[in-house]
């Protein structure tokens, strides 16, 4: 009985939130100043007494916190697995398709993609799944006739097959898999608004995200130029064939080898322009955080971008200087002042905050 | 306002890719079931407002109709309440 009470707080809180207790606290008591008991087990029952008491204390923490955000103390409860399950649209735009029960060619690189972005979200942030309850991801195929697009319906991924000309099929770009896949992150925390800068910063997390997953996955350090490009994977031969080799570059976005070139300074951006446009800000100011730190994108400053995305202060219509300084403070949180440093410069070459003094 | 455009523009933005397309027409350049399609999808929205809220890396189509008597007007359409004969017409703009 003693072992079974004498759990560690951690253990508590993520085994136990509603704890019970089968000896009844009042008995523990009782029996704790019994003078028939010898002393040795009276001060067991009384340790056990004090346990019980601290445990309810934590359990009722527990409540309380639960009560005020919900969804962060289910998540700590989450354990479930995500699973696939994988669609054929058959050339159709009708969602999700029909289901494929067995996986192979385009299915089968879709699965393992899906599930090393799964792997990256855990082992590298910590998180499980889009909603970090083990969400279960669907991904349809061959949506609609030489579709050039994939996209998050706000349930589930969307590849198109590309008009085989400018690109070839969406799912061969393993960072177009981590960006919609982070698209569904975005929605179940911050929910940036899709338009203006907030719509900007949401297509600019899910470049980060997807090329930070796409380093990972082929072991990029920060200094690796491929690392970098958005969309590589897609290019068919009529884009290669004309020089583009990406559809954009967060290191230097407004380069001629883009298919759709962004402005890389603040002053240059449009307000009412395409949020592909204006995500290219945001992007290299990551893209340049990253390289200052130097080493690997996803050792510090994927999780610097991460705590930001999740700690509940950025708000669904987020501009990109109050994204810029909750980086900076996640940055400090982080890293110290060395990587605040770092992160307010690279927001103040592209013109978001004030340079350093 | 009349219900038959003159002409017309259309533009396409966002995608993964927010490439930009579009293409000017004038109304005998279409085809009968883009002209039908064109007429449904006039009277079926109205001007200056969006058919449905932005999505993530989903298409936007922005039909800009000048009618007969010179009138414009704007319809912002959504990828999936634009009509697939329509899409098409901005598809040989891209690189």
């Amino acid at each position: 009985m003693y072992q079974s009470v004498h759990a560690t707080e951690s253990h508590a809180m993520r085994f136990c939130p509603v704890c019970c207790f089968i000896v009844p606290p009042g008995v523990l008591r009782k029996y704790s100043r019994d003078p028939n008991i010898d002393a040795a087990t009276r001060q067991k029952l009384q340790d056990t007494y004090v346990e019980t008491e601290r445990l309810r204390g934590l359990r009722e923490a527990h409540r309380v916190a639960s009560l005020r955000d919900p969804q962060r103390f289910q998540a700590e409860l989450a354990a479930h697995v995500p699973a696939q399950h994988l669609f054929d649209c058959k050339h159709r735009k009708g969602l999700p398709g029909k289901p494929v029960a067995t996986p192979t060619n385009g299915f089968k690189t879709t699965f393992d993609t899906t599930a090393k972005v799964v792997e990256f979200y855990k082992t590298v942030l910590g998180r499980n799944s889009v909603d970090n309850k083990g969400f279960d991801l669907v991904s349809s195929l061959h949506y609609a006739k030489n579709y050039d697009n994939a996209f998050w319906d706000g349930q589930q991924m969307v590849y198109g097959d590309g008009d085989g000309k400018l690109f070839t099929e969406m799912y061969l770009s393993p960072d177009v898999i981590g960006h919609e896949l982070t698209h569904g992150v975005t929605q179940n925390e911050s929910a940036l608004r899709y338009e203006g800068e907030s719509g900007a910063l949401n297509e600019s997390i899910s470049d980060v995200f997807g090329t930070v997953f796409n380093q990972w996955l082929n072991q990029w350090p920060v200094t690796e130029a491929k690392g970098w490009l958005v969309g590589a994977g897609i290019m068919a031969a009529s884009a290669q064939g004309k020089g583009f080799t990406c559809l954009r570059d967060m290191v230097h976005p407004s380069a001629a080898h883009c298919l759709s070139p962004q402005p890389e300074l603040y002053g240059q951006i449009d307000p009412t322009a395409d949020v592909h446009d204006n995500s290219g800000v945001p992007n290299r100011a990551f893209a340049l955080f990253a390289r200052a730190l130097g080493g690997q994108a996803w050792t510090e400053a994927i999780k610097t971008w991460y705590d930001t995305c999740t700690n509940r202060h950025l708000r669904a219509d987020a501009t990109f200087k109050e994204f810029a300084t909750l980086t900076v403070a996640s940055a400090h949180k982080i890293g110290g002042a060395a990587a605040a440093d770092k992160c307010h410069g690279a927001w103040g070459t592209v013109g978001v905050l004030k340079a350093s003094a | 306002m009349s219900d038959v455009p003159h002409s017309l523009r259309i533009e396409r933005g966002g995608g993964l890719g927010g490439m930009k397309a579009g293409c000017d027409l004038a109304l005998d350049a279409l085809t009968p079931p883009q002209r039908k399609a064109l007429t449904a999808l006039l009277q079926r929205h109205a001007p200056d407002a969006r058919s449905a809220p932005p999505a993530p890396d989903r298409f936007t189509y922005r039909v800009h109709v000048v009618d007969a008597d010179g009138a414009n007007r704007t319809l912002v359409i959504a990828e999936d309440d634009m009509p697939t004969a329509l899409q098409a017409l901005v598809k040989p703009s891209l690189p």
